[in-house]
């Protein structure tokens, strides 16, 4: 016996023996999250990938594969969207293997009541991972088992399938989440989370009927509200307040995101905890700076302004700004080191964006008034009022037609939401609908059509994948 | 017809007397130890007898009656019923049973009280240490034999031809055998030694000198689980001696193999202590290292720095796959069997001491800059083409800067500095090896003792190996049938290092650092002791460390206690049935010790402390301890002397623990060495195990020695598999043919000797390699926080399991020729093998979509190294007082990978930062090319002009129809490189890479050349490689010249200019935009070189003197010099030394695929060391 040929690895568990229990699901769930949390995703690439593709950004030495994002001439082996493709479909590997548990029952979770919410996180974390996918790329490879073998390949579905998917998902996850948690599980997903998440499928789908009904849902609960400034929002003190609808946390003693690399060292069982935040703070060597565009979209004294960015004689913790530089997110309102903005802050789906949305699912079916009042839910909030901002309708924006309306919300949108990843897909959804013109024509100056809706798929993923191609779908996007 | 059947008859009685000669040695041996020792009180027994003409057992039970013996016969061999006669008077019972036995052919062992007979089958008696024979008659003969120098050679077998009559010379050479007639002639024959004869005449004292045979037939061959002699080898063996193994002054024998064995390339990857990288027959993995199994005294093992070379008899390089097969699934990379001395029987006390002492250096340095020439350089680095880039310019380098003090009381400016970084980085380094051995054997035991003591300092600052081992060899045997024996290595050895070797980050290796050294900054403080660093980009221009202050305030050292035990036991069931029991344990415990002291430095704007005033310990334990235990089962046995059959069944188990502790921390208080109270102190710990089951049998065959027949099969099991792959079978079969023994071809007179062998084969790759768990695919945990609270729990899996991983196996195809010509001056040994390596193991990447970040270990590849073998060697014939020889080898290895199924089909290697563009790999394998090929873009020429340039981008946009097109780039102007559009679109970008060279050599040759006369001797080493390239890192960070850096003078000098157009040098261009330095043609150069590798010339007092001097105390005293690697021939010459290994530090996929790039390795030394033997 001892000198058996069985030897079984003592240092860690096998993946054939693990996630047989409640507990061991949960972990596995928790591993999704992390990974959102990496580099590949919030960490870093994803929030390059979407605020670069939008028209409030500008960098002048942006140079590498960023640099191709944003000027628009990215190839398939751009760096930034291989990782974010990576990213989402670790998430989607880690949900699946919670989804597809084996669990039939558990003594220390006789109910199941665990194994329910911990699937249902799961789908609604994958669901998230298809709706972006689908966004980004269009059809994608649908996968909704773990791979068990080294042909398992999966051609594209349509993306119109791969949006049915995550709301699918999405439903599941909706129907299934508790809408709040104890505070020890402050940023887990909730019904109210995953409800919103759904409104932006229904959104991208342009089903705004049902985008209204699911916002509703949100709006509805009374679980959220607005806080007095927008400010808040993007500050550690104030964390998981009451505007949050979705967090990524990061741990508060922040260290740089590692890579997440292909190859793990032998023993190094461990992922990236931290992640960085955002655009570095520009002490003259910012690589990437407002745009133009944004700046003046600010109306005069709107304090969101700045909430956004530094302009030039704006004090920070460090003292008077001599550039002008991105804001939001940074720790620079406290911390006076700068290039030091690693924080335990985090992106958020916010209350703000589900009004607005719904402004925008109202307007399209019909409900011109309710729209009107969602947005003047946003120009009700404290500092607002208190700048003196003018409620819908206004002289500039008389909000008499459903364009008049929409060109509004696309206003109140940009201001609000600014670098927070939404932009980026608010244009395609409106470029597809042809309402560009409500903002002067087309705002990304090297926009192809037939090209630049969607993202190449990475040259890794048709390189090895050899069922890419067929089922009807092409293995690239058109333009690459 | 008739000659024909004189001449077999012939044959036949040679391998008689062969058999005769072994026969003998186990008769003397039989009969010395019956005598002394074990049979004292027995065989001390007086007699008195007076027996005429009765039968035998009579007279053995009157013996019986009369003392204590009993004797022990069977009727069928002895003939009882004989009559005899013994009388004797007084008779120690062992001068009675001489008397009695003797003329029966009667030999005798002793068992406690019991008195064994056996019959002595055919030949002649043995003359015993006293002379039976006390009247000297007129036909006895008297002389001496003596070896080729002139000393009298004990054992020698002195036969009356065509008679059974017959002796050995004694201790001295001596000997006194009857012969019949005047005319009959005497042979002399010798293990090793070519066999004289001798006519006997009318002379009474003969002196004969036997020369060794340069290639005898009957000399013993060690192969696995056995022995065989070289006339019924059939398979590709080298054998290397314990003189030519010591003849290097080199720590490990991996590196005194270098040059000596056809076919086995050593390459020296870094500083002393460090294991060359070794490949047998070419590159068998593409994953994994290549070294072979090293297998000491039967007992597989590592570490071999640990074994002192003085200790080694000789060394067997298994190089096909029917020698290496018995080593099954371990043996794809070739084995390489150590055996160490061992005691002989019978013989007196031994003792001798080998030391040498010496010093070793650099035998080449490159010619950086000085603070002048480096301050033309910067001139020229802003201006003309880089006026644009003059604001960037270091603000170190202008007249007002260079004219301050670096240091508060510096008697120096910074312009009047000039510190060579080279000369202080550099050193001449000690090296000593002195060891005492001690050997002896009784009648029955045997033993070598020794004690070694080696220290190398190496030529580097911050880098040394010493060694302490001691080792204990004996057999004992108990009675007639069980031999005991054991053999034991202790040895601690510690290895300072530097930690940054082989390191490819932004930082490079010390050595490519060097070449950004910045003359004009002093070393140090002398007031304060404070270090001096660079300023940084802006000032200096790069952020050189201080390689001085890191090499004393980070320290690695690496020590390692090392223990090699087995013992056995052997149990004769029958004369030709041995069983064999071996149990040992091969236990080394490694520590690694690292402090990464903080240290203060100037960097001319601030002092402060590195690392923040906290020193970084490092404090790693390995722990590896290997249990084995054999069973082994041989049979050997000649029937009717023309079937030779040999048999071994060998069971096996041999289980690994491998424990591995990690612990790192941050130490604020700088006289703490450890990790007590430190911060931020993390540990692992591993625990990995393996298990190996071995079943092994060969069979071998010979008929009349002329044809030859071995397979042998071996069916490993390892724990390393998934459960239905555990067990694998390593085949193997070879056929030889002595055609030199046929009466045909003994026409053919040129030939001595001629043998024909072919062989095939399968063995596999050690699954250890892969760790021991490589199919899982195991659970890792992180965390994620959840309401800010970072705790671990999170639980994934980063890869597909494959539970079909299986043992990478390579199949082996060999023939090869051996001859003797010209009287045996001439050996000749041809090989040719065809391997084919499948089931190559890969990290197959799975596409992103699967959502696994780890690439699974994978069956994917297969490979084919070929070549031949060539190894010729001559012994002139001894010329009086002296005698030379001569012996070369040569082989050569094509490489070609046959098949990759990845689904990008390709391998990607040897991606540095500086050197390579930052992340352009440099090498690429793929199917159809030889492994890891160098891979990058083809430099055309220069441009000379602006209108070349124009004229290329001008076709670039007519071919694209990219009104805005470049040819390369918008930078590119004259100076610049003109690369080649190798596909043809018009344009040079990433698809315009192709093949530009291997590391492969073409040839890889050794010379050795010997000779001796009176008392001198002269062994001469050449050693070198023929073809293949060097991809130069090293080159690329002398002379590329992107940034202010780069050190290379003539690189400098040579570059181009207007004035100073050149044809193969770019122009000086800030940034490099058109990225001249990129992985190109222009780093490659031939690898070849030759070196004088060894010359080792040294003087033995004679004998005489010795003995007239010392009263005989003191039997051999040699003096000698020698020197290693005197003298380099090579073209390479943008590095340090041509002979480049691979990254070190790396064993697994990109790591493996680094050979032949200069990353700025440790580079081979020129040492010269005065030598002395001594023997008492």
């Amino acid at each position: 016996c001892e000198n058996s040929l069985d030897k079984v690895n003592p240092n860690a568990v096998t993946a054939e023996t693990y996630f047989k229990s409640s507990a061991e699901l949960l972990k596995g769930v928790n591993g999704a999250y992390t990974t959102l949390n990496g580099s590949y995703l919030v960490g870093n690439a994803y929030i390059w990938l979407h605020d670069l593709r939008s028209d409030d950004f500008v960098g002048t030495t942006l140079a590498d594969d960023r640099g191709e994002i944003l000027r628009g001439t990215l190839g398939v082996n751009n760096a930034y969207t291989e990782r974010v493709w990576k990213g989402f479909y670790i998430v989607i590997h880690r949900c699946n293997v919670v989804i597809n548990n084996t669990v039939t029952s558990d003594p220390d979770d006789p109910s199941g009541q665990i194994k329910n919410r911990v699937v249902a996180e799961a789908r609604f974390l994958r669901g998230l991972a298809y709706f972006e996918l689908a966004s980004l790329w269009g059809g994608v490879p649908l996968i909704t088992k773990p791979v068990t073998d080294f042909g398992g390949f999966v051609p594209r579905s349509t993306q119109k399938a791969v949006y049915e998917a995550a709301i699918q998902d999405l439903k599941d996850a909706a129907a299934t989440l508790p809408p709040t948690y104890e505070a020890a599980d402050n940023g887990r997903a909730t019904s109210g989370a995953a409800n919103t998440l759904l409104g932006r499928a229904y959104m991208q789908m342009n089903d705004y009927a049902n985008a209204k009904t699911v916002l509703e849902k949100v709006r509805s609960s009374g679980l959220y509200a607005l806080s007095p400034t927008s400010t808040e929002n993007f500050q550690e003190e104030t964390e998981f307040n009451k505007e949050s609808v979705f967090e990524y946390v990061f741990a508060p003693s922040p260290s740089a995101a590692e890579d997440e690399g292909d190859d793990y060292a032998q023993g190094q069982y461990r992922e990236s905890t931290n992640g960085t935040r955002q655009y570095d703070m520009n002490t003259g060597n910012g690589i990437v700076l407002p745009s133009p565009g944004l700046k003046s979209e600010f109306e005069p004294g709107d304090p969101r302004k700045k909430t956004t960015i530094y302009e030039v004689g704006d004090q920070w913790a460090g003292g008077v700004m001599t550039q002008e530089s991105w804001k939001k997110y940074t720790l620079s309102y406290k911390n006076p080191t700068p290039g030091n903005v690693t924080s335990a802050m985090n992106r958020r789906i916010r209350y703000a964006e589900v009004l607005l949305m719904l402004a925008e699912c109202e307007n399209e079916t019909g409900t011109a008034q309710a729209a009107i009042a969602r947005l003047n839910d946003i120009r009700n909030r404290a500092e607002l009022k208190t700048a003196g901002l003018p409620t819908y309708p206004n002289t500039k924006f008389p909000c008499n037609t459903k364009d008049e309306i929409l060109k509004a919300v696309m206003h109140e949108k940009r201001v609000e939401l600014a670098g927070e990843q939404v932009r980026n897909r608010d244009l395609l959804r409106w470029r597809a609908a042809g309402k560009l013109a409500l903002l002067g024509g087309e705002p990304i100056p090297y926009f192809q059509a037939n090209k630049h809706e969607l993202l190449p798929i990475p040259q890794s993923e048709i390189d090895r994948n050899t069922a890419l191609g067929s089922g009807g779908v092409t293995a690239q996007n058109p333009g690459y | 017809m008739k000659k024909k059947l004189q001449l077999q008859h012939w044959c036949t009685k040679m391998l008689k007397l062969t058999l005769y000669q072994l026969l003998l040695l186990g008769l003397c041996i039989n009969l010395a130890s019956a005598h002394i020792i074990r049979a004292q009180n027995v065989l001390d027994q007086v007699v008195s007898l007076k027996i005429v003409d009765r039968k035998f057992k009579d007279v053995l039970q009157l013996l019986e009656k009369k003392t204590t013996v009993k004797f022990v016969y069977s009727s069928r061999v002895i003939d009882v019923n004989q009559p005899v006669t013994l009388i004797v008077t007084n008779s120690t019972m062992q001068e009675t049973l001489e008397k009695l036995f003797r003329p029966l052919r009667i030999k005798y062992e002793l068992s406690g009280r019991q008195i064994i007979l056996d019959r002595i089958e055919t030949g002649f008696l043995p003359e015993n240490t006293a002379p039976l024979e006390k009247k000297q008659t007129d036909n006895t003969v008297t002389g001496k034999v003596t070896d080729e120098k002139g000393d009298g050679l004990p054992g020698v077998s002195v036969l009356v031809k065509n008679t059974t009559q017959g002796t050995v010379t004694d201790a001295r050479g001596q000997f006194r055998i009857q012969v019949p007639n005047p005319s009959a002639t005497l042979v002399f024959s010798f293990l090793g030694y070519e066999t004289r004869e001798v006519v006997a005449g009318n002379q009474t004292n003969v002196t004969v000198q036997l020369v060794p045979g340069s290639r005898s037939l009957n000399e013993v061959v060690v192969v696995g689980y056995g022995t065989q002699t070289k006339r019924e080898v059939t398979s590709a063996i080298s054998k290397v001696n314990t003189k030519e193994l010591n003849e290097l002054p080199v720590a490990e024998v991996g590196q005194a193999l270098q040059g000596r064995v056809p076919g086995l390339t050593v390459t020296n990857v870094s500083s002393p202590g460090t294991s060359p990288n070794i490949r047998i027959r070419g590159v068998s993995s593409v994953s994994f290292s290549t070294d072979p199994l090293y297998v000491v005294d039967g007992f597989p093992t590592t570490n071999l720095a640990s074994f002192d070379n003085k200790d080694v008899e000789s060394v067997e390089v298994l190089k096909d796959a029917s020698a290496a097969a018995i080593y099954g699934s371990r043996a794809t990379n070739g084995v390489i069997l150590l055996t160490t001395k061992k005691g002989q029987k019978d013989s007196k006390l031994r003792v001798s001491l080998d030391s040498y002492a010496g010093v070793e250096s650099a035998w080449r340095l490159l010619d950086p800059m000085n603070t002048g020439q480096r301050n033309r350089f910067m001139d020229s680095m802003y201006s003309g083409d880089n006026l644009e880039n003059a604001p960037a310019r270091p603000s170190r380098y202008t007249p007002t800067e260079m004219n301050k003090y670096p240091y508060p009381g510096a008697t120096q400016t910074y312009g009047q500095t000039n510190t060579n970084w080279q000369d202080l980085y550099f050193k001449t380094g000690f090296l000593t090896n002195n060891n005492v051995s001690v050997s002896g054997g009784s009648k029955t035991s045997t033993f070598y003792s020794s004690a070694g003591y080696m220290k190398q300092d190496g030529i580097l600052k911050g880098v040394g190996f010493e060694r302490y081992n001691f080792r204990v060899n004996s057999t004992h045997d108990l009675g007639s049938r069980f031999t005991f024996g054991q053999n034991l290595l202790v040895a601690y050895t510690s290895q300072l290092y530097n930690n940054a070797d082989g390191q490819t980050g932004d930082q490079g290796t010390p050595l490519s650092l060097l070449q950004f050294a910045l003359p004009h900054l002093p070393v140090k403080d002398p007031n304060t002791g404070i270090w001096i660093k660079a300023g940084g980009d802006a000032i200096d221009g790069h952020p050189f460390p201080n390689l001085i202050a890191d090499i004393e305030n980070i320290v690695f050292k690496r020590k390692t206690v090392k223990i090699l035990g087995s013992a056995f036991l052997d149990v004769k069931l029958l004369e030709s049935l041995k069983f064999r029991s071996t149990f040992g344990v091969d236990y080394a415990n490694g520590l690694e010790d690292g402090i990464d002291q903080s240290y203060m430095v100037n960097d001319g704007q601030n002092i402060f402390k590195t690392n923040d005033g906290l020193s970084s310990i490092t404090n790693n334990r390995n722990a590896y301890s290997s249990l084995l235990f054999s069973e082994q089962l041989t049979y050997d046995k000649t029937f009717s002397s023309a079937h030779h059959l040999n048999a071994v069944v060998v069971f096996e188990g041999q289980k690994t623990n491998i424990r591995t502790e990690l612990m790192t921390g941050k130490q604020s208080n700088p006289a703490i060495k450890t990790l007590n109270g430190a911060t931020n102190v993390s540990a692992l710990n591993t625990i990995e195990e393996n298990m190996l089951l071995s079943y092994v049998a060969r069979v071998g065959y010979a008929y009349k020695g002329k044809y030859i027949l071995n397979a042998s099969i071996r069916r490993d099991g390892s724990s390393v598999w998934a459960p239905r792959n555990k067990y694998a079978n390593f085949p193997a079969a070879s056929i030889g043919w002595n055609v030199g023994d046929e009466p045909f071809f003994r026409k053919a007179a040129v030939f001595s000797d001629l043998k024909l062998r072919a062989s095939y084969g399968v063995t596999g790759l050690n699954p250890s390699a892969l760790s021991n768990y490589p199919w899982q695919s195991l659970i890792y945990n992180s965390s994620y926080p959840f309401n800010n609270n970072p705790v671990v729990n999170t639980a994934f899996y980063n890869k597909l399991a494959n539970q079909n991983l299986e043992w990478e196996k390579t199949n082996q195809f060999n023939v090869g020729l051996d001859a003797s010509l010209f009287n045996n001056t001439v050996s000749l040994t041809v090989e040719y093998f065809d391997r084919v390596t499948d089931n190559l193991i890969l990290k197959a990447p799975t596409p992103p979509s699967f959502g696994y970040v780890q690439f699974t270990d994978v069956n994917i590849g297969k490979m084919q190294n070929k070549g031949w073998e060539l190894q010729l060697g001559y012994r002139a014939p001894r010329k009086r007082e002296f005698s030379w020889g001569i012996s070369g080898n040569i082989s050569r290895v094509r490489n070609k990978v046959l098949r990759l199924d990845s689904p990008s089909g390709a391998i990607f290697g040897g991606d540095g930062n500086y050197f390579s563009s930052w992340g352009v790999p440099v090498t690429r394998t793929v199917a159809g090319d030889p492994i890891q090929s160098f891979y990058g873009w083809d430099l055309d020429r220069i441009y000379q002009t602006q209108a070349e340039v124009d004229a290329d981008n001008a076709a670039a946009r007519s071919k694209t129809g990219n009104a805005t097109a470049y040819y390369q780039n918008q930078a590119t102007a004259p100076g610049d490189v003109r690369f080649r559009d190798l596909n043809g679109d018009g344009f040079v970008d990433d698809k315009d890479r192709k093949v530009i060279g291997s590391f492969l050599p073409n040839f890889t040759y050794g010379m050795n050349l010997t000779a001796s006369y009176k008392h001198f001797d002269l062994s001469i080493l050449f050693q070198g490689v023929q073809g293949g390239e060097i991809y130069s890192g090293i080159g690329v960070y002398a002379g590329a010249f992107r940034w202010p850096l780069g050190g290379s003078l003539s690189a400098y000098e040579n570059a181009w200019t207007k004035e100073n157009p050149s044809t193969t040098n770019p122009r000086i261009k800030w940034s490099d935009p058109n990225d001249n330095s990129r992985v190109s043609t222009r780093w490659l150069q031939d690898a070849s070189y030759l070196r004088l590798k060894n010359i080792n010339i040294g003087y033995e007092l004679p004998a005489d003197i010795l003995a007239a001097k010392t009263n005989g105390a003191i039997s051999k005293f040699r003096i000698y010099v020698a020197s290693q690697n005197l003298l380099t021939f090579t073209g390479y010459d943008l590095g340090y030394d041509p002979e480049i290994g691979m990254k070190i530090g790396s064993n697994r996929g990109a790591g493996n695929l680094t050979n032949g790039i200069d990353y700025g390795q440790y580079p081979a030394a020129r040492s010269f060391s005065l030598g002395l033997q001594i023997g008492f």
